[in-house]
This record gives structure tokens, C-alpha cells and sequence, in this order.
């Protein structure tokens, strides 16, 4: 087989049959740039500048002088995590059953994972306002033992813990696939139990996979709106989360500290989407490294003398 | 390889059972729930309240706003992926990197920059308004924000397929005297059709769900510019629990069958690839 | 139709793929090029039917200067390594295409294309 000397799509050179004519190409480049711009980057642009419109002084005044909002930023620093980590526990024992084993109902199941997706964050909420509200299936015994979901934080996890439910398992699942299972046999022929085996040397393997997932995940947690607006009953200064106190705000004609709030949000956005490329390069860089070893092994096979066999 | 005998690796039945567990309280349970809530209706009054006057508009517009928002989003994603696979220009990593902020943000931020930007005093809708452009509480604002938050959704599909677009196929049709524009349209185009098509469900479904965005600009007016999300939210607040029921099972049944349709999609888009 | 390549020299990068390479092809003549892997057959069949550039040199279809012109220009029949079947078209497209993407008016009518081909062996 000859060396196959043309590029291939996705190189920086292409071919001169291959190139579209010049004003061809940057009239594409300037619509697609606009297009983005418009769409995304002004609206990013506007939030920072209205937040700081009236100067640095009003918008930390806007941000930590207000006791709700204050409790806003508080209750959505807790609540998010609370159901992030509920959901990677979740993920990975949903990946570890789906990418380890063949049982019946492995497809079945790797839907039912799909579900949150396909539901309306409004009706998410609404399904715990049934189940556990006043006048819900287990309203009259909540009551009788004081306890409150609805209303409630705990309420504000479930339907936030619901709306994330994927994000963790199904990034790991393709991770785990890919990654495979000989170091993990390996170790237990060596005489690992189970939690060595996982922590010592699945979770090392997965870990920028899982990150991944956790930061997706978390990014949806802290913005989720329709979901804890029918569960939380909206009291501000109890139940509001960031994204709540916002609408609140914005409802209230208080602009300027709707915007402040929103600004911190849209900085947490940024920064996931920093790590995110971050953890893309390093996924990248190391499926490149299992390639090269790989064809390494291979290739010292090939040129290994033939052995006579016994 | 992951196809293992299960006594093999330890930790099945536990990782089983805790995955199930988790997912029968946490999704399955409360999703009957609704189907329980709903079925306690007689179904003249279910009828009567998912196909009153109000709920239809509602509907109307949900569909309408997110079929237009997923088509605007197929057409932009196309450009902006042929963009990024194709070219090459400055700062193109922080282009690349900033498609999927609609991702990461949440919708309440976007629907609230968005009516602010459009607005007669904002930075677009001061040259928009006067040419009788509203891109705030209008419909025009529902499927403007619609499409911003499916955007990454059809570029992240359809790009993976550019970007293994096969060389050889367009220099044969080069060869064979087509132009760049003819190359084009008869041979990347219509292997790109797959890709499209995923990329509108997926954009078509997550606009039918939406609201934390929606309800910052389109000023929630019923007959008009109200979504049914916002209409059972609507009926909740009234206590009216049947009937917000009645309408999230309209919604849910049509989720669940995009669901259904985006998987057999893309399905079907994996075998016409190979 | 003869070809004649003059002097062509094509390097991608480092890596100097043709050094100063010439010969001619009278018309209706068979050539074979032989040589091992890596020694530049596929990269000049692509210099003479326009899909690569050469640094240097020229490309001459019965004495006129071909370098110059496009690979839609060259009218050069090429067959790909891999085949480069259109898959998303029917046996009869794929092999009318180069009627099918033909200027307007040099183009034969749809009914034209038809019936010149024979598609009962296809």
C-alpha cells in the first residue's frame, strides 16, 4: 500500500480543488461571526455592562447589601452541589452497570436515563408538587410529621437533582467504554477487591470524564428556573434561588440589581465553558496518547522475530 | 471490551440496584404521579381542559415558535459549522469556544438580556423598534431567544460530520467539471441531510420545554405570546392541579415522542453514514 | 490527447515528494508508473490532473500549457484510490454526474442523458 500522500478534511491546508473562491470564504467567515456575535457574544457583552452601569460601588451594593439576594447566592451554593453530588454517585453507578455488563433491559435502562430530558422543566416541577405538596399523594403525611418538601429546600434538590439527572451518566458511559476493562481485570487478578479496584483504578481513568460531567452538570444545576419556580413557591428570602431572585428583580423593575445578579451567574457560565475546553484538550490529549501506544505495541509485534513454535 | 460476564468484575448487583433505586424515586415515581393526577379526571373534563381556546393558542404558538427557532437554528448551525471545519481565521479557538455558552447559561440570564437588548431603548431595538421590528414581548422575541438556546445544539451535530467529510468525493467531482457551488449542493450537502435533521429534533425539542427564558420576553399575554408552560404554571397558581395535570400529560406524551424519534434518528443517521 | 510534464518539483513542507521530473506521453499510449511506496506516483498523477499544484514546472495537454487551468478545466478522467463513490446516489447518478453538473448550454437534456446511457447493463 502506498503512502497516501493527500490531507484530509479538517487539516489547515486544503487542497486548490477543494478551496472555495476567496470572497466566498469571508463572506461566510463574516456571516458566521456575526451571526454568533449578535446571538451570543453582545448579549454577554450587555450583561457585564448594564451590571456595572451605575459604577463598581452599586453593584456590590446590589449584590451583598440585599439580604434576599444575599440568600439567593447562598441557597443556590447549596442546593446545586447538594444535587450534583447526588447525581454523580448516580452516574457512576448507572455507568459502571451499563458499561460493564450485558443484562436485560441494558437498552431500557440507558433511556429511562434519557427521561429528564424529555420533560419539560415546568412539568418536573410540577410531578414533586404532586407527589409531595399539600394536597399531594403524600402531602397529609408530611404534615403530620412536620416536614416540609415543597416550599422547602429539600423540595428545591429534588426538582434540581431531576432536571441534572443525565449529565453525569451520560458522560461516563462513552468514557468508560473507551477506556475499557484490562487495567481494572488486571488489578483484580492481582488481588484487588472491589472499592480498591474502583477508586485505585477506575476512577483515576475516568477522572477529566467525570469532571466533565460534574461541571455540565452543575452549570445546569445553578440556572435551573422552570423546575424550582413550581416547587419553590417563589418567597423571597426563603426559597429563591439566583436564577428566581432574577425574575424577581427583573419583576420588580429593579433592573440594575437583576442584572448584577445575573452577571455572576453569566461569569459562572464563563468559567465552566473555560474548564470545559480545558478538559476537552485533556481528553483529547489523552485518547491521542492511548492511540500512539497502542500502534506502538502493535508495530513492535510485527517486528518481533517469528518464534518456532513448541 | 464491555461485553463481560457479570461475575466477573464485582460490584453489578450493587451498582444495578442503586442506579434503578435512584431512578424509580427520583424520575419514575413522580412521572406516574402525573399520570395518576391526570387519569382522575373524567375525560370530558380532561378534554375540556386541554383543548379550551387558551390551551390551543398556547399550543399554537409553542410549536409554531420552536419549529421556526429549530429551522433558523439547522440554517445558522450549517453556516457556523461549515465555518469552523472549513476556514481558518483569527481568534477562531474563542469563537469555536463561545458557540456553546447557551449551554452553560442559564435561561433566566438569556431572557433577560435578551428583552433587554431589544427594547426600545436597547442596543438593537433602538435601530429595530423604528423600523417596526419588536424583538421584545412578541413572538418574534419567543423564537429569537428559542433560537439562541438551540443553537450549539444543531452546530455540535452537524459539525462532527463535516469535519469527516470524505476529501476524495469532492475531488472527484471536481474532476468530473462540477463547480465549488454544485460540489456543493448535490454531493456535501445531502450527506449532510442526517445530520441535519437530528440537529432540528434536538433543537425542536429542547424549545418545546423551555421557559425560564421565554418568560422574560415575550410579556406571557394569553391568546398571544403564552407558551403552555406558562399556562400550566398559570393553572397551578390557581390551584387548579387537574388541569395543569391535563395539559403537562399533553406536553409530556409529545416529549417522550421526540425522544423516541430523535433516537430512531439517530440511528438511522449512523447506518446512512457507514 | 498527449501529456507532457516538464521539470515538475513538488514539496509539502520538508518533505520533497518530485525532484525535477520529465517525460512525455504520446497520444493513445498505455504508460504504467512503477515504484515503491512513497515515491511520488499517486502525488504526480495528481499535479497532471490538477489536484495538487507543483512548486515548479509545467503540465502540457497536446503541447498547450495546462498548468494553469483548473481541475474542472482539465477535462483529465482521474480514478481514486478509494473508489470516491457518491453514496448518497443511485448507480445511474453517480455515473451521469459529469453530464449532470455540465454548464447550461453544454448541457444535454435530462431525456437526452437518459437514453444515451446504457443503463440496461447498470
Amino acid at each position: 500500500m502506498g503512502a497516501d500522500v493527500h490531507t484530509h478534511a479538517g487539516s489547515t491546508k486544503r487542497q486548490t480543488a477543494l478551496q472555495d473562491p476567496w470572497f466566498v470564504q469571508w463572506g461566510l467567515i463574516v456571516a458566521a461571526v456575526g451571526v454568533v456575535g449578535v446571538l451570543v457574544l453582545v448579549p454577554v457583552i450587555n450583561v457585564f455592562y448594564e451590571a456595572l452601569a451605575r459604577g463598581a460601588g452599586t453593584y456590590m451594593q446590589n449584590l451583598l447589601a440585599d439580604a434576599d439576594t444575599r440568600h439567593a447566592i447562598l441557597l443556590t451554593l447549596t442546593v446545586a452541589p447538594v444535587a450534583v453530588v447526588l447525581n454523580v454517585v448516580f452516574g457512576v453507578a448507572a455507568a459502571w452497570a451499563i458499561a460493564r455488563y450485558q443484562f436485560p433491559g441494558r437498552t431500557i435502562l440507558t433511556t429511562l436515563i434519557d427521561l429528564p430530558f424529555a420533560v419539560s422543566p415546568v412539568v418536573a416541577g410540577l410531578i414533586f408538587v404532586l407527589l409531595f405538596g399539600l394536597q399531594g399523594y403524600f402531602g397529609p403525611w408530611l404534615r403530620e410529621h412536620h416536614l416540609k418538601i415543597i416550599f422547602a429546600t429539600p423540595g428545591l434538590i429534588l426538582a434540581t437533582a431531576f432536571v441534572t439527572c443525565p449529565f453525569v451518566a451520560r458522560e461516563l458511559i462513552p468514557v468508560m467504554q473507551a477506556v475499557g476493562t484490562e487495567e481494572e481485570i488486571a488489578a483484580l487478578s492481582l488481588g484487588a477487591n472491589g472499592w480498591q479496584l474502583f477508586w485505585r483504578v477506575t476512577v483515576p481513568n475516568i477522572k477529566w470524564g467525570l469532571l466533565y460531567g460534574v461541571i455540565l452538570c452543575n452549570a445546569r444545576a445553578m440556572g435551573e428556573f422552570g423546575a424550582v419556580y413550581v416547587v419553590s413557591g417563589h418567597i423571597a428570602g426563603k426559597t429563591d434561588t439566583m436564577p428566581l431572585r432574577v425574575e424577581k428583580l427583573f419583576q420588580e423593575y429593579n433592573l440594575p440589581g437583576s442584572f448584577a445578579l445575573a452577571s455572576l451567574l453569566t461569569l459562572l457560565a464563563l468559567i465552566t465553558l473555560l474548564v470545559k475546553v480545558g478538559l476537552e484538550r485533556k481528553m483529547q490529549a489523552d485518547a491521542a496518547k492511548a492511540l500512539q501506544s497502542a500502534s506502538e505495541e502493535l508495530l513492535a509485534d510485527a517486528r518481533a522475530p517469528i518464534k518456532e513454535s513448541a | 471490551m464491555s461485553t463481560l460476564n457479570r461475575r466477573i468484575l464485582p460490584g453489578f448487583r450493587l451498582s444495578l440496584s442503586y442506579a434503578l433505586t435512584y431512578l424509580t424515586i427520583l424520575v419514575l415515581i413522580p412521572l406516574a404521579a402525573c399520570f395518576a393526577k391526570a387519569s382522575t379526571l373524567t375525560w370530558d373534563t380532561f378534554w375540556g381542559t386541554v383543548w379550551t381556546e387558551r390551551a390551543l393558542a398556547a399550543y399554537e404558538l409553542t410549536f409554531g415558535a420552536s419549529f421556526a427557532a429549530a429551522v433558523m437554528d439547522v440554517a445558522l448551525g450549517l453556516l457556523i459549522a461549515w465555518v469552523l471545519v472549513r476556514y481558518e481565521f483569527p481568534l477562531k479557538p474563542l469563537f469555536d469556544a463561545i458557540i456553546d455558552l447557551p449551554l452553560a447559561l442559564p435561561t433566566a440570564v438569556a431572557g433577560l438580556v435578551y428583552s433587554s437588548l431589544y427594547v426600545q431603548k436597547g442596543w438593537f431595538g433602538q435601530f429595530l423598534v423604528p423600523i417596526g421590528i419588536e424583538g421584545a414581548y412578541s413572538r418574534l422575541a419567543i423564537v429569537l431567544v428559542l433560537t439562541f438556546i438551540g443553537l450549539p445544539l444543531t452546530v455540535r451535530t452537524i459539525q462532527p460530520v463535516l469535519a469527516t467529510c470524505d476529501d476524495e468525493t469532492e475531488e472527484a467531482a471536481a474532476c468530473l467539471g462540477a463547480s465549488r457551488f454544485r460540489t456543493f449542493s448535490y454531493v456535501i450537502l445531502p450527506t449532510l441531510y442526517p445530520a441535519m435533521v437530528t440537529g432540528f429534533a434536538l433543537a425542536f425539542a429542547r424549545a418545546l420545554g423551555e421557559y425560564g427564558s421565554v418568560v422574560f420576553v415575550s410579556g406571557n399575554m394569553p391568546y398571544r405570546t403564552e407558551i403552555a408552560p406558562v399556562l400550566i404554571v398559570a393553572r397551578l397558581e390557581e390551584f387548579a392541579y387537574g388541569e395543569a395535570t391535563a395539559i403537562a400529560l399533553v406536553l409530556l406524551v409529545i416529549s417522550f415522542s421526540m425522544l423516541i424519534l430523535i433516537n430512531l434518528l439517530e440511528r438511522w443517521s449512523h447506518r446512512y453514514g457507514s | 490527447m498527449s501529456i507532457e510534464v516538464q521539470n515538475i518539483t513538488k514539496a509539502f513542507g520538508t518533505f520533497t515528494a518530485l525532484r525535477d521530473v520529465s517525460f512525455q506521453v504520446p497520444t493513445g499510449e498505455l504508460v504504467a508508473l512503477l515504484g515503491p511506496s512513497g515515491s511520488g506516483k499517486t502525488t504526480l498523477l495528481r499535479i497532471i490532473a490538477g489536484l495538487e499544484v507543483a512548486n515548479h514546472g509545467a503540465v502540457l495537454f497536446h503541447g498547450e500549457e495546462a498548468t494553469g487551468r483548473s481541475v474542472r478545466d482539465r477535462q483529465v478522467g482521474f480514478v481514486f484510490q478509494h473508489y470516491a463513490l457518491f453514496r448518497h446516489m443511485t448507480v445511474f447518478e453517480n455515473v451521469t454526474f459529469g453530464l449532470r453538473v455540465l454548464p447550461r448550454r453544454l448541457r444535454p437534456s435530462a431525456r437526452d442523458i437518459r437514453t444515451s446511457t446504457p443503463s440496461q447493463r447498470i
